[in-house]
């Protein structure tokens, strides 16, 4: 599927794996990235199934997953929100981050690059 | 909870079977999609829960009871071969659906015509094939129904039909706790709809489960339905 | 109640989708329908005026009626399979008896229309023959026809609901699994119809004020068990 813009988040759904899932990861990961901001409204399950035009159940899901995490709170008749705790946030983001390093050194082990290579590569890699 | 219950409906046309010791269950409150090769016995198994055809053998159990004018009060049912009476206009339409189907939510229906951009005045012989078929599903979805039934409800529809009619779709479900039942070819654009999953095949269950769990073991619901019937 | 009289006057309201709707609406279209019409009616008046058209002629107008209505019962009924309505109709959570009654009703009421239509035709005509041919259209002449007229529309009274619910009927039987039946099924039509009609093996019995009054009862009462016999292959015999 074509990537949809919903409630400040790009999403690029993929039909061949649970729908749910790629939800609730694309939420986080706009999370962790700073595409939302603490305190921010997300959209309404509603509104989210209509623009990413899918089952609502399957938004449930990812929302309640998020909301058993502390990510989100909803608020009765106010909509759902961001958490404003910004220990949650850097949780978030350090577990992608945790994500990312484990699928780095995943893909130098099918390389067959040990960790001294792979750390020199890290030292004259660039961040700007 | 099941809305709906086949155990062994057998349905034989002449020399075929349209339905062949059928076994299943419609979870309740739950987006069903039906699906299956032409002749797979799809149709027969929505007239058959409306009570439009009788089963040879088996039971069927729709919403508690056996299929009946009594159960239709809670049953939305879009036929694949109906079309709208012809000489009302879109407002008599909405007139005549509220005067003769209980649980008609006009208001609903009203909000659906602006929605779905409706010309009131139009007659409905006038209109397109895709605004008849928008029209025909604004019926169905303001009833106030436990149970609603759609046979390719995509069908031969142009494409901004087909994503109003969605849009309804995940608005009415979205709204209140409903059964939906639809059969289509047009997987790739619906299967994000579904819940559950069944495919059908020579009047039998060939593979059912949940959409996401189906997606999980073997992929997209499009590829899973390539790899049945081709 | 109000599904029942919305299924009426959809019954009675529906028309025959005609293909091409926008031609028929055009102005070229009035024109040459009032072109027509004139004509008709000036080729009415010329037959009035030169005896063509004489006073009994139009008593052939009245059975006419019935056949009118028989077709129009018919038509009524198969509307919902041509116009592939019929999966609606069917669901409708109502028993088919309940859906019966009400074209039952729309088919009646439409038969009615047309009776009056009739009337004011028949009416025209002979308005139209005392100012054109007086010499033909006396008023001894008009007299006698309107007893021939009040005659003929009794008939018509009888027999109608008889006609109408076998129109029905046989609709619905073109419809079920029935159908195979259909030839012997007119078979039996006519024989009912010419009992009904045989008024002489009657009228060697009773005194003619009871035959209107026995005509009109056992009409009804077959209408009714026909009517019964409809509903019961709508339910329980028919498939979509």
């Amino acid at each position: 599927m074509e990537e949809i813009k919903a409630g400040g988040i790009t999403f690029t759904l993929d039909l061949s794996k649970p729908l749910w899932e790629q939800v609730l990861h694309q939420i986080r990961g706009a999370l962790a990235r700073s595409d939302l901001q603490p305190g921010e409204k997300i959209p309404s399950l509603r509104d989210l199934a209509q623009q990413l035009k899918i089952n609502p159940n399957t938004v449930m899901r990812a929302y309640q997953e998020l909301e058993r995490d502390g990510l989100t709170e909803t608020r009765r008749g106010q909509g759902t929100f961001i958490t404003s705790s910004q220990q949650k946030i850097s949780e978030v983001r350090n577990l992608l981050a945790e994500d990312a390093v484990k699928a780095f050194v995943q893909e130098m082990r099918v390389l067959g690059l040990r960790k001294p290579e792979a750390d020199n590569l890290l030292e004259e890699a660039k961040w700007e | 909870m099941m809305a709906v219950s086949l155990e062994g409906v057998t349905k034989t046309y002449g020399a075929q079977r349209a339905l062949d010791s059928l076994t299943l269950g419609l979870s309740e409150g739950q987006v069903t999609g039906v699906l299956g090769p032409n002749g797979a016995g799809k149709s027969t198994l929505f007239k058959a829960i409306v009570g439009l055809v009788r089963p040879d053998k088996g039971n069927i159990k729709v919403l508690g009871s056996k299929p009946s004018w009594q159960v239709n009060q809670q049953v939305a049912y879009l036929s694949d071969q109906c079309r709208w009476y012809g000489s009302h206009t879109v407002r008599q339409a909405i007139t005549y659906a509220a005067a003769v189907f209980p649980l008609f939510n006009t208001e609903r229906a009203e909000k659906l015509v602006d929605f779905m951009n409706l010309d009131r005045q139009a007659t409905v012989q006038t209109l397109s094939k895709g605004q008849e078929a928008r029209l025909k599903l604004i019926i169905c979805l303001a009833r106030d129904v436990r149970l609603l039934l759609l046979d390719e409800p995509f069908s031969g529809i142009d494409l901004v039909s087909r994503e109003k009619i969605i849009q309804g779709l995940i608005e009415s479900f979205a709204e209140r706790k409903q059964t939906i039942v639809i059969s289509t070819h047009e997987i790739q654009q619906a299967e994000s709809l579904f819940d559950q999953v069944i495919f059908i095949d020579l009047g039998q269950v060939v593979l059912s489960g949940d959409a996401e769990t189906l997606r999980q073991e073997k992929g997209s619901v499009e590829s899973i339905y390539r790899g049945l019937f081709q | 109640m109000k599904e029942f009289w919305a299924l009426v006057s959809n019954t009675r309201g529906l028309k025959r989708i005609k293909k091409d709707d926008s031609f028929r609406s055009t102005l070229w279209w009035k024109i040459y329908v009032g072109f027509f019409c004139v004509l008709a009616v000036g080729a009415l008046c010329y037959g009035i005026y030169s005896g063509a058209i004489n006073p009994s002629f139009q008593l052939i107008l009245i059975p006419l009626l019935l056949l009118l209505a028989f077709i129009h019962s018919l038509a009524a009924i198969k509307r919902e399979w041509s116009g592939q309505t019929a999966s609606w109709w069917l669901t409708l959570p109502y028993p088919r008896s309940e859906l019966l009654l009400a074209k039952l009703v729309g088919i009646y009421i439409r038969f009615l229309e047309m009776v009056v239509w009739s009337m004011a035709i028949l009416i025209l005509i002979a308005v139209a023959g005392v100012l054109l041919n007086p010499i033909l259209w006396t008023t001894q002449v008009i007299g006698g026809l309107t007893v021939a007229a009040v005659k003929d529309y009794l008939l018509i009274a009888t027999a109608s609901p008889l006609v109408i619910v076998l129109g029905m009927l046989l609709a619905v039987i073109r419809h079920s699994r029935l159908r195979p039946l259909i030839p012997p099924i007119w078979i039996l039509i006519i024989l009912l119809i010419s009992l009904l009609f045989s008024g002489k093996a009657m009228a060697a019995i009773l005194p003619p004020s009871y035959l209107l009054f026995i005509r009109i009862v056992v009409s009804l009462l077959l209408s009714a068990i026909i009517f019964g016999v409809t509903s019961y292959i709508l339910q329980e015999q028919t498939e979509l």
